[in-house]
């Protein structure tokens, strides 16, 4: 079975506005952590890990947008008011810390370089040497 | 600002900031519920239920709730939460839902000690969260104990193994609750010396299964008002002690007696459908005047952008188990009052009457059909109309021989249910 023009010019628009490799999970540069992968990578922001190489991990999240979207649908399968609601179950009976939630990439990084054991995500364009990566999605 | 919200923010804010650094975190959720049953006959829902308390006119304050949760880290490994719940039916009076120590001992084991919600059912816990459900209330068929919160210990374990993820949770602890009963009369359900454990299990997060069970040991007392529905077995326990039946007695009453709570739940969310379901049982191991039930839910729900229409289906039988109690009392015993036997009304007829009260007997339908609609990702409004179905009628209750001074049953009724909701969490 061929496949039909429109249907290629289709496949091809959606893979080139959502590139695959869109973002890094970062930390601070001198954080103890060494480089995590996708699953590690969903343990912790699902709030079932909280912490790596024996340091408590606090999870930054982004507010509302394409970089917050883009994380949730490619490392967490769950985005939008599922993942509200999969956290609201986590933080009001307590079986997890809340999130911390900050505006951008600059803010994402900032936080993670002021707070021991941070962990958050931010656009492939953002990163820099004043950061570690631990994961490239 | 009324004096107990004064008090119940002083302790929250002594109790967490002065042992705390600045980095104390807080958040809350909250709903609006409006509802109607378009009827006002008395108590056309069970009478246990929340719905019970709509009636023709919108009641802004049955379901409607506001919480504010304050948690701080004490060290490494050990956090405080205190989570301060008013609800509307309660004229919206603040109270310590949750008040709790943690201790992590690593990323496997935790322990919880203080004041926990029973995590009976999936949504038992968060039971109030209406963001975190897609219901306006989760479906009643079920979500209709009166006990929430108890004082113990929780002890949690998760495990990831292959494609599951496992979370184990023990519990241990005591509730005292108070519950409406009839009229204005108020019972206290006593849960002591509970003891459950729940495993909540997800196979690559589109699959979830649950199981729990529960011991405890349950007591229910009265008020002693005019109206309590209790009066009328305490009449029938003093008379079986006036003829020597003490086991019959002892029987009848709920103090100290053994009871088991199971439950088994199911969720699959895959392609933007959503199916769940649970089980759950409440059986009396030790004879007494309370209830066993069986009930059972199904939902199923589909995801159309911010919209998620669902159609749920729930039933519920509950009954008294009788037959022991009265297989131990010799037939033509009679009916004492204050001492002297009442002829023509043999106690074992009173106790059958009894176990038969609409109050106590249920065979209930629902069919509800509901829509989600999320406004952004933490504000949501809701919608639910739900059809009560009663497969008791009139003629399944004989006639009830009354105790003096016990107030009038009413049988349950079909209704109609209408709830719309605005939920946010923050």
């Amino acid at each position: 079975m061929s496949m039909n023009p429109r249907s290629l010019l289709g496949l091809i628009a959606l893979v080139t506005t959502f590139d695959v490799n869109a973002g890094v999970i970062i930390s601070s540069k001198d954080a103890p952590f060494s480089a995590i992968d996708a699953e590690e990578a969903k343990k912790i922001f699902l709030g079932r890990e909280v912490s790596l190489s024996g340091l408590n991990v606090t999870v930054i999240f982004q507010k509302e947008g394409d970089t917050r979207t883009n994380f949730e649908t490619v490392i967490l399968g769950k985005t939008g008011a599922d993942l509200t609601a999969y956290w609201s179950k986590l933080i009001f009976t307590g079986r997890a810390q809340a999130p911390v939630e900050v505006g951008s990439d600059s803010d994402v990084k900032a936080k993670v370089n002021s707070t021991p054991g941070a962990i958050g995500y931010i656009s492939n364009g953002a990163a820099d040497g004043s950061v570690k990566v631990l994961f490239k999605y | 600002m009324n004096r107990n919200f004064r008090f119940a923010a002083y302790l929250l804010f002594t109790f967490v900031i002065p042992i705390a650094r600045a980095d104390v975190t807080f958040h809350g959720y909250g709903q609006t519920v409006v509802g109607t049953t378009f009827s006002n006959n008395d108590r056309v829902f069970p009478l246990q239920s929340t719905s019970s308390q709509y009636s023709a006119d919108p009641n802004f304050q049955q379901n409607s709730n506001f919480a504010l949760q304050a948690a701080a880290p004490l060290s490494d490994s050990i956090s405080a939460v205190a989570q301060v719940l008013a609800l509307g039916q309660e004229d919206f009076k603040p109270k310590f839902q949750w008040a709790y120590l943690t201790y992590h001992f690593n990323d496997t084991f935790a322990l919880k000690a203080g004041r926990l919600q029973f995590p009976f059912y999936q949504y038992s816990d968060y039971f109030y969260v209406g963001e975190a459900y897609p219901w306006v209330v989760p479906p009643e068929a079920v979500y209709i104990t009166e006990t929430t919160h108890y004082d113990g210990i929780n002890a949690s374990a998760q495990q990831s193994i292959g494609d599951w993820y496992l979370y184990w949770q023990v519990i241990f602890g005591s509730t005292d609750t108070q519950a409406p009963s009839s009229g204005t009369s108020m019972l206290t359900i006593s849960d002591h010396n509970m003891i459950g454990i729940t495993l909540d299990s997800s196979y690559n997060d589109w699959l979830s299964l649950r199981a729990g069970y529960f011991l405890s040991k349950l007591s229910i007392t009265g008020d002693g008002s005019a109206n309590d529905p209790l009066n009328q077995v305490n009449i029938i326990v003093d008379s079986l002690k006036q003829s020597g039946l003490d086991t019959a007695a002892r029987d009848l009453e709920a103090k100290d007696d053994l009871i088991q709570y199971y439950t088994v739940g199911f969720q699959i969310t895959r392609w933007n459908w959503m199916i769940l379901g649970e089980f759950a049982g409440l059986n009396l191991i030790s004879p007494s005047f309370a209830t066993n039930t069986e009930s059972e839910y199904l939902t199923v729900g589909h995801r159309w952008g911010r919209f998620t229409p669902l159609l749920t289906f729930g039933h519920r039988n509950q009954w008294m188990p009788a037959g022991k109690i009265l297989q131990s009392i010799p037939a033509g015993t009679p009916l004492y009052v204050n001492g002297t036997p009442i002829n023509g009304i043999p106690v074992a007829d009173l106790i059958t009457t009894f176990a038969d009260n609409p109050l106590l007997r249920a065979k209930d339908y629902y069919y509800g059909i509901g829509l989600r609609y999320d406004l952004t990702s933490n504000v949501a409004l809701k919608i639910d109309f739900t059809h009560y179905d009663s497969h008791y009628t009139t003629s399944d209750y004989p006639t009830l021989i009354q105790a003096p001074g016990t107030p009038p049953v009413t049988n349950p009724q079909d209704a109609n249910r209408l709830l719309a909701a605005v939920t946010f969490s923050f």
